[in-house]
C-alpha cells in the first residue's frame, strides 16, 4: 500500500510542500520533518510526564512497608504501564522520532526525509498507539498488569482477562509499526539524500547512531510484532504457542520477547550516545576523538546486542549460560570505547560547562555506574542472587534514565535554539541539572541496597524484617525531588517563551551542518550549503585556520605532535 | 599547546603505571577487610561461592571506576574553559585507542573466567544427594514434597516452611503448576524460576543453622508480593525427627 | 553510495533524473530496507516453528495432521511463476511499454489470486483447527500471515494498474513497479520456505 502511495516523493525528489499551511492545520497535515520531529518530541515529553507521574504514585505507595495509596491490582497496572510508556512511548520516540527526525536531515544537508508522508504516518501511528495504551485504564478490568515483559502464561486470557491487555498488545503493535517505518525512512534518507561531499565516513556520529539504531529496529521490532500476534492468537483463537497444553512453550515467549527486548534497550541507548558524541566536541572545541573507533563501537554494540537476549533468562535454567554471559560481558568493551572517546575528546580541550555539557557529565557518571552493575548482572551466578530484585531496577534506571533523561535533556538544551530560535536560561538549566542529578541518584542508589537485601521487584508491599523501609523512603524522597526538577524545566520553557532571547544561527559554535542554516531552519532547510570537506563543515567554515582538512595536508606536523 | 602535550603524555603514563598500581593496592586493602558491598555472605556453599564472585566483580568495578571517573574528573578540572583559545585539533591517537580497547577486553576475559568457574560449581547437580525435595509453585503458594511422602503447603495465614539439613546436599526439583514463579531465598544468594512445563534441578548445601525468608521473585499476578515461605535449616538428626513427624501429620 | 548521494539533492520543484535500470530508486532502497524487517518478521515465525517442533514430545506433525502436498505444490509452482510474470512486467515498463506491462501485472494478479483462493479452500478442508495443537496453530498463523502479505501485494497491484491505466506519462511508475516486484519476489521466496517447512520436511 505504502509502496504505491509513496510514488509522489519520487516525482518531486523527496520533498514537496507548496503553499505552506499554518497554525493547527499545519501541525495536523504537515509532512515536514521538522514539524513531525517537534510533534514527536512534545508528545513524548507528555508521555514522560504521564509515566513519571505514575512513578510518583509507585514511590508514594512504597514509602511504607504496607502502603495504602493504591490497590495491589492498581499497583501492577501502574508499573506495567509506567515501564511500557517509558520505553515504547517516551525514550524511543523522544530520540528516534523527535531528535532524529528533526536533526538527521539537517545534519546531512537534505531538504527533508526520503518519504515525508510515511513519516507523518509514523507519527500518527505512534500517537494512536500511545492513546490506545492509556485507554486500558478506562476499561472495566483495568489496564494490562503483567509487567512490560508480559510473560506467558501470565498474559494468557485466563490469567489476564479483559480488554486492557488487548489494548496493550495493539498499542505495542502500532508503535512497533511506527518505529519500523521511521527506521526505513531514516536509513533510506541517510543512504540516499546526503549532500554532495558528505561521504559515509563524514557523517556525524549522531547520524551514524541513528542509522545503526534504525538497523537494530529493523532486526528487533518485527520479532516483537510476530510475538504479539502469537500472543493475541493464544488469547482469542485458542492457539497453543505459549500454553503447555497443546504443545506450546511458555519459555518461547521469553526467548522471543528478549530477542527483541535486549536490542530494544540499545535502540533506546544508541541515539542518546549519538547526541553525547555531538555535544562533547562542541563544548570542548575539538573534533570527536577516535571517530572511526566510535563508528566501529556503535556497530559492534549493535551486532553484540542481538546475541545476548538470554541474559534476562539466566534463572530460567533453560539457556546456555557461558555463551550468553560471554557476549554480555563483551558489550562492556565497545561501550567502554565510547566512554573513553568522550573523555578523550574533552582531554586537551577548552571545555565550557553550559547546561548541555553538564547534563552530559551527569549522563556519563550515571551511565557508567549503571553499566558496571550491568556487568555484574551479566555474570549468571551473581544474577541468580539478584535477579528480579530492586538491584535490577536500579541498574536499568541508571542506564535508561541516564541516557533518556540526562543525555536526552543535554540534547534538548543543545538543540532547543535550533528548534525554536530561542535560548533557554542557563541559570534555570543549571538548577534543573543539579536537582535532577542529586535527586535521581538519591532515588536509585538506595535501590541497589534494597535489592541486595532481598527486596523483589513488582511488589506493592514489603516486609519490615527486610530492613528496607529506610532505603525505600530515601528513594521516594529522591523521586519527588526529581519531579520538582522538571518543574524548574517547565519554568525555563515558560520564561523562554515569554521573554525570548534570540539564539542566532549558531549559538554554541556548533560543528555540523544543522548549525549552518538559520534557527529555526527555513522550509527546505538550506538556502545554501557550505563546502563539505570533513565531518565538520560548519567548523571548517567558521575556523578556516583550524579546519579539519588542513590537518590532512600537513601530515608531518601531526606526526611530530604525536 | 604545551599543556596539551604534557597532558597526553601523563595520560598514557598514568594509565600504565600509577593507576594500575592504585587499583591493585586498593583491591588488596579492600580484600583484607572483606566487605560485603551490601550483599549477604551466603548461607549455602553455593551462596558463598556467589558471594566471593560478587566481591571480585566489585573490586574490578572499583578499579574501573577509579580510572574512568578519575580521568573524567581530571579533564573536567584541568581543561575547563579559561580563555577563548582554540585547542589542538586532535582527531585520534591510535596507541591510546588500542589501550582502551584491549585493557577492558582483558578485564572482561578475566571476569568471564571466574564466572564460568563459579557457575559450574553453583549449577552442578549431585548424582547422589542426601535428600531430594520437590517444590511446586502455584498462585500463590508453595508445596514442598519430601521423598517419604511428607509435604508442606501454606495453611491459612501461615506461610509454608521448608526444612533442610545443614551440611548435607539437597537436590531440589522445581516446577510450577500455573504461571512463572521465582523461587528465591535472599540469604542463600540464589533464585531459580519455577516454570510451567519445564522442570528445574539444583543443589542446596546449607552451611548455617537458622531460619531464612524465602519469596517469589517473578511477577505472578495479584498476590505475587504475598507468596512467601521460609527455610529452616536444622541439624541432620533434628531433620530426621521433623521428617517423621511431618509424615505422620501428612498422613 | 557516493554516486547516489551526488545526484539526489534536489532543488525545489525539479525532478529526479531518470535512473538507470541497475541503480535502485529511492523508493527501491526504501523497499529493500523495509523488506529486511519483513525477513525478521518471518524469521520470528520460523523460530517459533522450530522451537515448538523441538518442544513436542510425540511425533511431528502430531497424529491426525494430513496435508495435501501435491495440490499445494501445484499452487506453489503457480506462485513462483508469478514472480517471472512480475519480472516481465518490470522489463516491459522499463522499456516504456506500458500497455504490455499492465497486461503482465494482470496475469500476475490472477496467479496470485488463484494461490490465495487455493489457500482459502485448503483452510476449510484440513481436518484440524488452530486450537487442535501447536502444529495447527503454527500452520494457520504462518500461512495466514503469509496470505495477508499476498493479498496486500494484490491490492497494491490493483492500485498500480489503476494508476498506470489513467495516465499517459508517469516518470515515477518505473520505480513503483520495480519496488512492488521486490516485494512480490520476497513474498514468493517466503512461501517456498513455508511450503518446505510445513508441507515437506515438517
Ligand atoms: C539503556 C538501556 C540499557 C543499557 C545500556 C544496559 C546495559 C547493560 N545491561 Fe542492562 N538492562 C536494561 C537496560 C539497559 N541495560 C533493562 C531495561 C533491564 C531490565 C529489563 C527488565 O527485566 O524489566 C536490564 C537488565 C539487564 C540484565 C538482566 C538482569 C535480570 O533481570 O536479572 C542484565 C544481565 O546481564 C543486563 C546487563 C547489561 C550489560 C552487561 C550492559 C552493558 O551494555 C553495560 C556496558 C557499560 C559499561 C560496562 C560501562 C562503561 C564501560 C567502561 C567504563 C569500560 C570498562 C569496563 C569494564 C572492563 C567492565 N541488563
Ligand atoms: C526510560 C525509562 C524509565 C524512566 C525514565 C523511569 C523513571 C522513573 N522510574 Fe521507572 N521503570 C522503567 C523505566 C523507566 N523509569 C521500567 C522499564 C520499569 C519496569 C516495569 C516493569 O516492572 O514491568 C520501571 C519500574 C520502576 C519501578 C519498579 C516498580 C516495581 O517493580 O514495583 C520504580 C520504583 O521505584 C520506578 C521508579 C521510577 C522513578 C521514580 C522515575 C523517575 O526518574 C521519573 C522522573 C520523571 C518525572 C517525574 C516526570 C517529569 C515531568 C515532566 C517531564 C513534565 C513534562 C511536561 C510537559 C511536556 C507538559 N520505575
Ligand atoms: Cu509467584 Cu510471584
Ligand atoms: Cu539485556
Amino acid at each position: 500500500m505504502t509502496i504505491a502511495a509513496e510514488s509522489k516523493t519520487i516525482e518531486h525528489g523527496g520533498a514537496s510542500h507548496n503553499g505552506e499551511p499554518t497554525g493547527m492545520y499545519k501541525w495536523l497535515t504537515s509532512t515536514d520533518h521538522k514539524v513531525i520531529g517537534k510533534s514527536y518530541m512534545y508528545t513524548s515529553l507528555v508521555f514522560l510526564l504521564i509515566a513519571g507521574s505514575m512513578a510518583m504514585i509507585i514511590r508514594a505507595q512504597l514509602m511504607s512497608p504496607n502502603g495504602h495509596v493504591v490497590s495491589q491490582q492498581m499497583y501492577n497496572e501502574l508499573f506495567t504501564i509506567h515501564g511500557s510508556i517509558m520505553l515504547y512511548l517516551f525514550a524511543g520516540p523522544f530520540a528516534f522520532g523527535g531528535f532524529a527526525n528533526f536533526i538527521l536531515p539537517l545534519q546531512i544537508g537534505a531538504p527533508d526525509m526520503a518519504f515525508p508522508r510515511l513519516n507523518a504516518l509514523s507519527y500518527w501511528l505512534y500517537l494512536t498507539g500511545g492513546t490506545t495504551m492509556l485507554l486500558g485504564f478506562f476499561t472495566a478490568g483495568g489496564a494490562a498488569a503483567f509487567g512490560w515483559v508480559a510473560y506467558a502464561p501470565l498474559s494468557s486470557y485466563t490469567n489476564a482477562p479483559g480488554p486492557g491487555p488487548d489494548l496493550w498488545i495493539i498499542a505495542i503493535a502500532l508503535t512497533g509499526f511506527s518505529g519500523i517505518f521511521t527506521a526505513v525512512n531514516l536509513v533510506t534518507t541517510a543512504f540516499y539524500l546526503r549532500a554532495p561531499g558528505l561521504t559515509m565516513f563524514r557523517m556525524p556520529i549522531f547520524t551514524w547512531s541513528m542509522v545503526v539504531t534504525g538497523m537494530l529496529i529493523l532486526i528487533a521490532f518485527p520479532i516483537l510484532t510476530a510475538a504479539m500476534i502469537m500472543l493475541y492468537c493464544d488469547r482469542h483463537l485458542g492457539t497453543h504457542f505459549f500454553t503447555v497444553s497443546g504443545g506450546g512453550s511458555p519459555v518461547m515467549w521469553q526467548n522471543l520477547f528478549w530477542f527483541f527486548g535486549h536490542p530494544e534497550v540499545y535502540i533506546l541507548a544508541l541515539p542518546y550516545f549519538g547526541m553525547v558524541s555531538e555535544i562533547v566536541p562542541v563544548f570542548s572545541r575539538k573534533p570527536v576523538f577516535g571517530y572511526k573507533g566510535l563508528v566501529f563501537a556503535t556497530l559492534a554494540i549493535a551486532a553484540l546486542s542481538t546475541g545476548v537476549w538470554a541474559h534476562h533468562m539466566y534463572t530460567t535454567g533453560t539457556v546456555l549460560l557461558p555463551f550468553f554471559s560471554a557476549l554480555s560481558l563483551l558489550i562492556a568493551v565497545p561501550t567502554g570505547i565510547k566512554v573513553f572517546t568522550w573523555i578523550g575528546t574533552m582531554w586537551g580541550g577548552n571545555i565550557s560547562f553550559k547546561t548541555p555539557m553538564l547534563f552530559v557529565i551527569g549522563f556519563i557518571v550515571t551511565f557508567v555506574m549503571g553499566g558496571m552493575t550491568g556487568v555484574m548482572l551479566a555474570s549468571p551466578p551473581i544474577d541468580f542472587a539478584v535477579h528480579d530484585t530492586y538491584f535490577v531496577v536500579a541498574h536499568f534506571h541508571q542506564v535508561l534514565a541516564g541516557t533518556a533523561i540526562f543525555a536526552g535533556f543535554a540534547g534538548f538544551y543543545y538543540w532547543y535554539p535550533k528548534l525554536t530560535g530561542r535560548m533557554l536560561r542557563e541559570s534555570l538549566g543549571k538548577l534543573q541539572f543539579w536537582m535532577a542529578f542529586i535527586a535521581f541518584n538519591l532515588t536509585f542508589i538506595p535501590q541497589y541496597l534494597a535489592g541486595l537485601r532481598g527486596m523483589p521487584r513488582r511488589v506493592p508491599v514489603y516486609l519490615v524484617q527486610d530492613h528496607v523501609t529506610f532505603l525505600n523512603q530515601l528513594s521516594s524522597v529522591g523521586a519527588f525531588v526529581t519531579f520538582l526538577s522538571f518543574v524548574v524545566w517547565l519554568v525555563n520553557l515558560w520564561v523562554s517563551w515569554k521573554k525570548p532571547i534570540a539564539a542566532g544561527d549558531n549559538p554554541w559554535d556548533g560543528h555540523t551542518l544543522e548549525w549552518g542554516t538559520s534557527s529555526p531552519p527555513p522550509h527546505h532547510n538550506f538556502t545554501s550549503l557550505p563546502p563539505i570537506r570533513s565531518q565538520r563543515p560548519v567548523w571548517d567554515a567558521n575556523h578556516p585556520e583550524h579546519a579539519d582538512h588542513l590537518n590532512h595536508e600537513l601530515p608531518k606536523k601531526e606526526a611530530i605532535r604525536r | 599547546m604545551r599543556t596539551v602535550r604534557a597532558g597526553v603524555r601523563s595520560f598514557s603514563e598514568l594509565k600504565l603505571t600509577r593507576k594500575l598500581g592504585v587499583v591493585l593496592i586498593g583491591a588488596l586493602a579492600l580484600s583484607s577487610c572483606n566487605p560485603t558491598f551490601g550483599a549477604y555472605r551466603g548461607a549455602t556453599t553455593q551462596g558463598k561461592d556467589i558471594f566471593s564472585l560478587y566481591q571480585g566483580f566489585w573490586y574490578t568495578a572499583i578499579g574501573v571506576a577509579i580510572v574512568t571517573f578519575g580521568a573524567l574528573l581530571f579533564v573536567v578540572i584541568k581543561f575547563r574553559r579559561k580563555n577563548d583559545a582554540i585547542p589542538v585539533q586532535r582527531h585520534s591517537n591510535v596507541p591510546i585507542e588500542v589501550i582502551y580497547t584491549v585493557i577492558p577486553a582483558v578485564i572482561v576475559a578475566v571476569l568471564f573466567f571466574f564466572t564460568v568457574k563459579v557457575e559450574n560449581r553453583v549449577t552442578a547437580v549431585s548424582a547422589a544427594p542426601n535428600l531430594r525435595v520437590k517444590i511446586t509453585a502455584f498462585q500463590w503458594g508453595w508445596r514442598f514434597t519430601y521423598p517419604n511422602g511428607a509435604s508442606v503447603v501454606s495453611q491459612g495465614a501461615n506461610y509454608p516452611q521448608m526444612v533442610l539439613p545443614v551440611g548435607e546436599t539437597t537436590t531440589v526439583t522445581l516446577v510450577s503448576q500455573d504461571v512463572v514463579h521465582g523461587f528465591y531465598i535472599p540469604e542463600f544468594n540464589f533464585s531459580r524460576y519455577a516454570l510451567p512445563g519445564f522442570t528445574n534441578y539444583f543443589d542446596l548445601n546449607p552451611t548455617k543453622v537458622g531460619t531464612f525468608i524465602g519469596r517469589c521473585s517473578a511477577l505472578c499476578g495479584l498476590y505475587h508480593s504475598e507468596m512467601l515461605f521460609s527455610v529452616r535449616v536444622v541439624t541432620p538428626t533434628q531433620f530426621q525427627t521433623w521428617l517423621s513427624q511431618q509424615k505422620a501429620a501428612t498422613a | 553510495m557516493r554516486l547516489m548521494s551526488q545526484s539526489v539533492v534536489v532543488p525545489e520543484g525539479s525532478q529526479v533524473a531518470p535512473f538507470g535500470f541497475n541503480r535502485p530508486s529511492m523508493l527501491g532502497v526504501g523497499t529493500i530496507v523495509w523488506l529486511s524487517s519483513e525477513v525478521m518478521f518471518f524469521s520470528g515465525l520460523f523460530a517459533a516453528f522450530f522451537t515448538l517442533r523441538a518442544n513436542s514430545t510425540g511425533p511431528w506433525p502430531p497424529a491426525g495432521i494430513k496435508l495435501d502436498v501435491l495440490q499445494s505444490g501445484v499452487f506453489t509452482f503457480i506462485l513462483l511463476m508469478s514472480s517471472v510474470t512480475m519480472q516481465k512486467a518490470v522489463y516491459e515498463v522499463e522499456h516504456h511499454r506500458r500497455k504490455s506491462a499492465i497486461k503482465w501485472i494482470t496475469i500476475t494478479i490472477l496467479m496470485g489470486a488463484s494461490f490465495v483462493t487455493n489457500q482459502a479452500i485448503e483452510w476449510t478442508h484440513v481436518a484440524f483447527a488452530p486450537s487442535t495443537n501447536s502444529f495447527g496453530s503454527l500452520f494457520f498463523v504462518m500461512t495466514g500471515l503469509h496470505g495477508l502479505h499476498v493479498i496486500l501485494g494484490l491490492v497494491a497491484m490493483l492500485f498500480l494498474i489503476g494508476r498506470m491505466a489513467g495516465r499517459t506519462q508517469d516518470p515515477g511508475e518505473i520505480a513503483v513497479v520495480q519496488s512492488l516486484s521486490y516485494y512480490w519476489h520476497f513474498v514468493d521466496i517466503v512461501w517456498v520456505a513455508l511450503y518446505s517447512v510445513l508441507f515437506l520436511v515438517h
